[in-house]
């Protein structure tokens, strides 16, 4: 048993109808760790992201083979429900996402719908908790009730982590978090991560690899829908071990 | 021997090969200067003296050249691995290759007088010494070139053979200065232990080299102690090479 292991795939085969996206994928990720996911356009880190929260569940064509244990437990297992499962397993998106609605009840949307909060000062807690772990409530709390989407990309983008941190999730998916936003709000979204994995396991599909570089522990990269190379972000990046890995990070043609 | 695909941005592997290509053309000339100061050890010749001098400067601009081209490349291309290997590597090794440019230089100074020295022994000695140096530094150049682990490796165990040679001649100036010798001998011998001091410590720089050339393809230090080399040796390269 591998000690802090948080979720084990082991074996996962994905098609999407005649088209298979992910190969035999074995990937361990730890517990309060950031674990990046690195590998070009096409290779299966989004399918793979997106298999750990059961987002693939919503794509019929979609078939899933092997397993995903979150605490040992199969995440595909038929009594498992897959809405109390995105609810440990947040997920941020490339584009920032909120809802046409307040800042407000951006973050307090998800708490609401699962019932977390018994009154009004419990749930305004849960908002104001969970935007000043995003970094977001100092420069938002005079603005609560003003639409999320008038905010700038980088503050809509930790809007979004706020709610997702608002149902007090274990496991942070990011997919491609920062690839819509200035170097400005990518520091100040990068230095969150940080903060975050004291608490959160966190893995992170990114095209940056200096991001990859700066953010997480260990990286895993994918290639055609193989899992080539995983090891400490570290090793990745100073001695890769495999060729394909190599010849991605330092930029010759794979 | 390590042969990699070329980069996407052409630029990027111009600017690599240029570093590399400026590392092997101060070698190159750091050879030659090896090659000048044998002769001037051997004949006493004062002209050969001044060309090593003429060239010393030559050596301080490559290091410069190569110090800006590295800043450039790591500023604009952020190389990681293996690139960043290739090119970290040949600042330290332009560092090594400017201090072996001074020892030529400087022994080059001292032993014009070897001529007036009776010991034909202890010229022959310190000529063999000299040639087991330029031996190691052609064999590590050729190393850096072909990035040749097995030759680098060659280099390391060699080492030990000048450090041997180095303190069979320092007894034997040593003897040599233990017995009745002219103030102005004295001298003489004085510098001479300190040329051949100069040639075993550039034996530990073309180490440094053979050392750096291991790095760049395998990733791993070869972790040495300089006070037992011998034993240390093997172990280093077998766990390096794990």
């Amino acid at each position: 048993m591998v000690e802090n292991l948080k979720v084990s795939i082991k074996n996962l085969d994905v098609h999407y109808g005649d088209k298979q996206a992910l190969f035999n994928v074995n990937l361990n990720i730890m517990e309060k760790e950031v674990t990046s996911l690195i590998g070009p356009s096409g290779c299966g880190k989004s399918t793979l992201l997106k298999c750990i929260n059961r987002m693939n569940d919503l794509v019929e064509i979609c078939k899933i083979r092997g397993q995903i244990l979150l605490d040992s437990q199969d995440i595909n297992e038929a009594s498992q429900d897959p809405v109390l499962l995105r609810m440990k397993i947040g997920m941020v998106f490339q584009k920032p996402n909120p809802f046409p609605k307040s800042i407000y009840d951006n973050v307090a949307f998800g708490p609401k719908l699962h019932g977390m909060a018994k009154s009004k000062e419990e749930l305004d807690n849960i908002v104001i908790q969970s935007l000043s772990k995003s970094g977001l409530y100092e420069e938002v709390k005079d603005r609560l009730f003003e639409p999320g989407t008038g905010l700038s990309g980088g503050q809509q983008q930790r809007l979004c982590i706020a709610r997702a941190l608002a149902v007090n999730p274990q496991i942070l998916l990011m997919d491609e978090p920062c690839s819509a936003l200035d170097p400005i709000a990518t520091a100040k979204i990068e230095d969150l991560i940080a903060e975050l994995k004291q608490q959160y396991t966190i893995v992170i599909v990114t095209h940056s690899m200096q991001q990859a570089a700066r953010v997480s522990d260990r990286t895993a990269y994918m290639h055609m829908g193989e899992l080539v190379e995983t090891g400490l972000t570290k090793t990745i990046f100073s001695n890769p071990q495999h060729e394909k890995t190599q010849d991605y990070i330092t930029g010759r043609i794979g | 021997m390590t042969d990699y695909r070329e980069h996407i941005v052409k630029s990027f592997d111009e600017e690599i090969a240029n570093v590399i290509h400026l590392t092997t053309q101060m070698a190159t000339l750091v050879e030659e200067q090896y090659k000048l100061l044998y002769h001037v050890v051997d004949t006493g010749s004062p002209s050969t003296t001044e060309d090593i001098l003429e060239n010393e400067p030559k050596l301080d601009n490559y290091d410069a050249e190569i110090r800006d081209a590295v800043i450039t490349l790591i500023t604009l291309r952020s190389p990681v691995a293996v690139d960043l290997r290739d090119i970290l590597t040949s600042l330290r090794i332009s560092t090594d290759l400017e201090r072996l440019g001074d020892y030529a230089k400087n022994i080059a100074m001292r032993v014009a007088s070897l001529e007036e020295i009776p010991e034909t022994h202890i010229k022959n000695d310190i000529l063999r010494l000299l040639n087991l140096v330029q031996v190691q530094l052609k064999k590590v150049i050729d190393a850096y070139v072909s990035k040749d682990i097995k030759k680098a490796e060659e280099v390391l165990k060699n080492d030990l053979e000048i450090d041997n040679n180095y303190n069979v001649i320092y007894e034997e100036i040593v003897d040599v200065i233990k017995g009745k010798v002219s103030k102005l001998r004295l001298l003489t011998y004085t510098k001479l232990l300190f040329a051949i001091k100069t040639l075993e410590r550039a034996g530990d720089h073309i180490g440094n080299i053979a050392e750096e050339i291991h790095f760049i393809v395998t990733g791993e230090h070869i972790d040495l102690k300089p006070d037992s080399k011998e034993n240390n040796l093997e172990d280093a390269l077998e766990d390096s090479n794990k």
